[in-house]
């Protein structure tokens, strides 16, 4: 299937202690016939710089094997707030819910 | 001629005896009263004086029976007082006393000749006549009252029975006092050997009242024993952790064998063939093969005693006991030291048993209580003051998701080192249900299959609870355990009425259930194990009672000393059971300041959160400005505890303040500020600047702070 999209997911808070493990995870469950990778963070109420790293880090995987990232975050999120500082959209559009995430990512 | 009998010269056919009798009056008066105060020597003397005048006679002797030589021994003599001097013997039948002793008859001797007598000093004197009586006490010779004129004289038959009648009551008196000598002697020596036991015991039992028999304590009880059995020197040697040598633990008049720590193989030399005979072994005259330490012949010892210490049979060491000069031990003084061995033998191993326990004990209670936001949490563990009672009860702290925090109290029913280690593993185990979010009934219901399944035998009480901090929402199921108590700011304590179930592990049955409380802010919740509440005689409802009552003296108390002060009502650690105290309040108002100190650890980013989010809540801070701060403080412990430093464990700290309606912040560790290390470090500082209104890093030789601002909304 070449239309394919693995979705991540994401816990309710990410910090320093299971951002790397989470990076991880995410990178290994990417097969590379994947299109691309949606981060769901519907769920996520916390988020700090090592989860900004997270995904830029991710990002920049992606990038180099051509899959696409998009991030599900709803408008109303603490966590927005957080990714527009650091102008993640740069690497990442964010949408406000799942299936335009899953949109975005099919390419 | 023919004398009375003896015992029938009181008869009263001989009427002259009567007068003769009269004149005994006095000396009859005299022996009663001296009797009382005087000691037999005086008697004797006082006695013969008062005979020999009344008598009318040159000498008078006394000679008393050695039953066990057969011999008489002049003891007292007036006009004769050679006799007594040169300690003369007079065998039995020999010679003129000797024949009235054997034969028990009144001898009179008209002539004194060579022939009739054998006492040298009779004829020496020049006595001419003598006339002799046995002196007896309920038929049995004690031995010879006689008198001696140095004119020769025909005693009267009158004569004969006052000596009679005098000897009879001189023996009685004789008798009487030896008695009175000997039951002071017994009487004495029962009370020495008394005094000896009670010092011995008072010493003892000093020793295993205590909570661990110290050198000091040991130390003292052989100084005891040293002291009741008049030796020199005492040693204990105890059996080596591989079993196989003694090594020298205590020792008085002989401290250089610990010094030197001494060491004797099991079954080599005198210590060491006590400890393999298992029997006391004794050596009057200590010879250089039989001791193998050479200590105790270069101290000159000359006598050894020694006494295996044993436990059930189990033989743990060796108490010797040594003499610089030769000595005998009675089997009473052997015995003495072997009662001596027992306890300092159970005092030594009540010591170690109760030292495992209570190390055992307190590396399975929690080493530190979690830090959780907006709840102050004391606990309290004691050993009982009775070393057989430690181990089992305890107490646990589990963070839970959310700000919830489960709080645990158990106590195991067996005691000693088994109870410690079952505790241990209920208690990873309520930790380990706790986290994985059940309920407090289902986390019962676990623990109760666990227990089952140990195979040991074993039960506890158990409440767990799980308490909302932020609502005072408290849910807790209890098995078998004694009720929450609630502590208000003032007044009274509640006792929370749960629903009560079995202990866990005795039987497979009903589901556990929990009942819910609110718990108001100010107010201390306390979970505590029995030995709070329980009083010799005294009913567990009324001990309850009294714990509730009388906790209004310690209302409002902050949880540390509400534990203190409860366990001081309680007069723990005079009792004989263990005590757990475990005390959680929440705060009834917003603390003007947050501190917090966290363990370098990322796992202390998501506490933190919760103390700080809670706190700027109640300071008033809206939620999107404190979700800002709390990403920006988030960033400075992340930076902490990324350079945390050295392979020990680390801290870092929060302090966070209302200065002129700004929140002040600052993050503060021990470790050097590391510049940004790529571009993921360096978006946390621009995060934080960008979140908060003003951002600085001090960055010393001892540590690091970022100190951050921002203005509160809505205040001036």
């Amino acid at each position: 299937m070449d239309d394919r999209v693995v979705i991540a997911a994401l816990p309710e808070e990410i910090d320093l202690a299971n951002a790397r493990g989470i990076a991880s995870i995410v990178a290994a469950a990417v097969p590379n016939d994947a299109v691309g990778l949606v981060l769901d963070l519907t769920a996520t109420t916390y988020l700090d710089s090592s989860g900004v790293h997270l995904v830029f880090d991710l990002a920049a995987r992606l990038m180099a094997r051509q899959q696409t990232l998009a991030l599900a975050v709803p408008e109303t999120s603490n966590v927005r707030r957080v990714l527009e500082l650091v102008d993640v959209t740069v690497v990442a559009p964010m949408e406000p819910d799942l299936a335009a995430a899953k949109e975005r990512a099919r390419g | 001629m023919a004398y009375p009998r003896p015992g029938a010269a009181a008869a009263p056919e001989v009427h002259a005896l009567h007068a003769a009798d009269a004149r005994l009056q006095h000396l009859s008066a005299i022996t009663e009263a001296a009797l009382a105060h005087l000691d037999l020597d005086d008697l004797l003397e006082t006695l013969l004086v008062r005979l020999r005048e009344i008598l009318g006679v040159d000498t008078i002797a006394i000679l008393l029976l050695d039953p066990e030589e057969g011999v008489l021994v002049a003891r007292a003599a007036k006009g004769l007082e050679e006799e007594v001097e040169r300690g003369v013997r007079i065998p039995l039948g020999d010679g003129f006393a000797g024949r009235v002793a054997a034969e028990r008859r009144a001898i009179f001797l008209p002539e004194v000749t060579r022939d009739n007598v054998v006492n040298e000093i009779l004829i020496e004197k020049g006595v001419a006549s003598l006339l002799g009586v046995p002196m007896l006490v309920e038929g049995a010779v004690l031995g010879v009252l006689h008198i001696g004129s140095l004119r020769p004289r025909d005693f009267s038959d009158d004569d004969a029975g006052l000596l009679q009648l005098a000897a009879d009551r001189m023996a009685l008196a004789i008798e009487r006092a030896r008695l009175v000598h000997s039951e002071r002697t017994a009487r004495a020596a029962a009370e020495r050997r008394a005094d000896e036991l009670v010092q011995l015991q008072a010493i003892t039992d000093v020793a295993l009242g205590r909570l661990s028999l110290d050198d000091e304590v040991l130390s003292e009880m052989l100084e005891r024993v040293r002291e009741v059995l008049a030796v020199d020197t005492v040693a204990v040697l105890l059996v080596s952790a591989e079993g196989d040598e003694l090594v020298a633990r205590a020792a008085r008049g002989l401290e250089e064998e610990v010094e030197r720590g001494v060491r004797i193989p099991i079954g080599k030399g005198f210590a060491g063939r006590i400890a393999a005979q298992r029997e006391p072994i004794l050596l009057e005259e200590v010879k250089h093969g039989d001791v193998l330490n050479p200590l105790l012949r270069e101290k000159g010892i000359r006598t050894l005693l020694g006494v295996p210490l044993a436990v059930e049979e189990r033989v743990i060491g060796v108490l010797h006991v040594g003499s610089f000069t030769p000595r005998r031990f009675t089997p009473v003084e052997i015995g003495l030291l072997e009662r001596a061995a027992e306890r300092i033998a159970l005092g030594v191993d009540r010591a170690r048993q109760h030292t495992i326990a209570e190390l055992l004990q307190r590396t399975l209670l929690p080493a530190q209580l979690p830090q959780i936001p907006n709840l102050e949490i004391a606990a309290r563990y004691l050993t009982g003051a009775d070393d057989a009672h430690v181990g089992g009860d305890w107490y646990d702290v589990v963070v839970l998701p959310k700000g919830r925090v489960g709080i645990a109290i158990g106590d195991v029913v067996s005691r000693g080192l088994r109870a410690a280690a079952v505790m241990g593993q209920m208690r990873i185990a309520l930790r380990a249900y706790a986290l994985d979010g059940d309920g407090p009934g289902p986390v019962l219901d676990k623990l109760d299959r666990l227990v089952r399944g140990l195979g040991e035998r074993e039960m506890a009480t158990v409440a767990y609870g799980v308490l909302d901090p932020a609502d005072g929402t408290l849910e807790i199921a209890v098995a078998g355990h004694l009720p929450p108590l609630v502590v208000p700011p003032s007044g009274e304590g509640r006792l929370l009425e749960c629903v009560s179930s079995r202990p866990v592990g005795v039987v497979a049955a009903r589901r556990y259930e929990s009942s819910t409380f609110q718990v108001e802010r100010g107010e201390t919740l306390v979970l505590y194990t029995d030995g709070l509440v329980e009083r010799r005689g005294t009913a567990i409802e009324a001990g309850l009672r009294d714990l509730a009552s009388s906790v209004a003296s310690l209302a409002g108390r902050a949880p540390d000393e509400l534990c203190d002060g409860l366990l001081a009502a309680a007069g723990a650690g005079t009792v004989a059971d263990d005590v757990a105290v475990l005390a959680v309040r929440i705060p009834a108002e917003a603390a003007k300041r947050l501190e917090l100190h966290l363990a370098a650890d990322p796992g202390s980013l998501a506490v933190m959160r919760r103390a700080l989010g809670d706190w700027l809540r109640r300071i008033g801070m809206d939620e999107a400005s404190a979700y800002d701060v709390m990403v920006a403080v988030g960033e400075a412990a992340a930076n902490a505890i990324e350079h945390a430093y050295g392979p020990s464990e680390a801290h870092f700290r929060l302090e966070a303040t209302v200065e002129d309606g700004s929140l002040v912040v600052s993050v503060m560790d021990e470790g050097r500020w590391r510049p940004a290390r790529g571009s993921h470090r360096g978006r946390g500082l621009a995060m934080m600047e960008e979140l908060m209104d003003d951002v600085q890093v001090d960055s010393t030789d001892r540590g690091t702070a970022i100190t951050m601002r921002r203005r509160i909304a809505g205040r001036t």
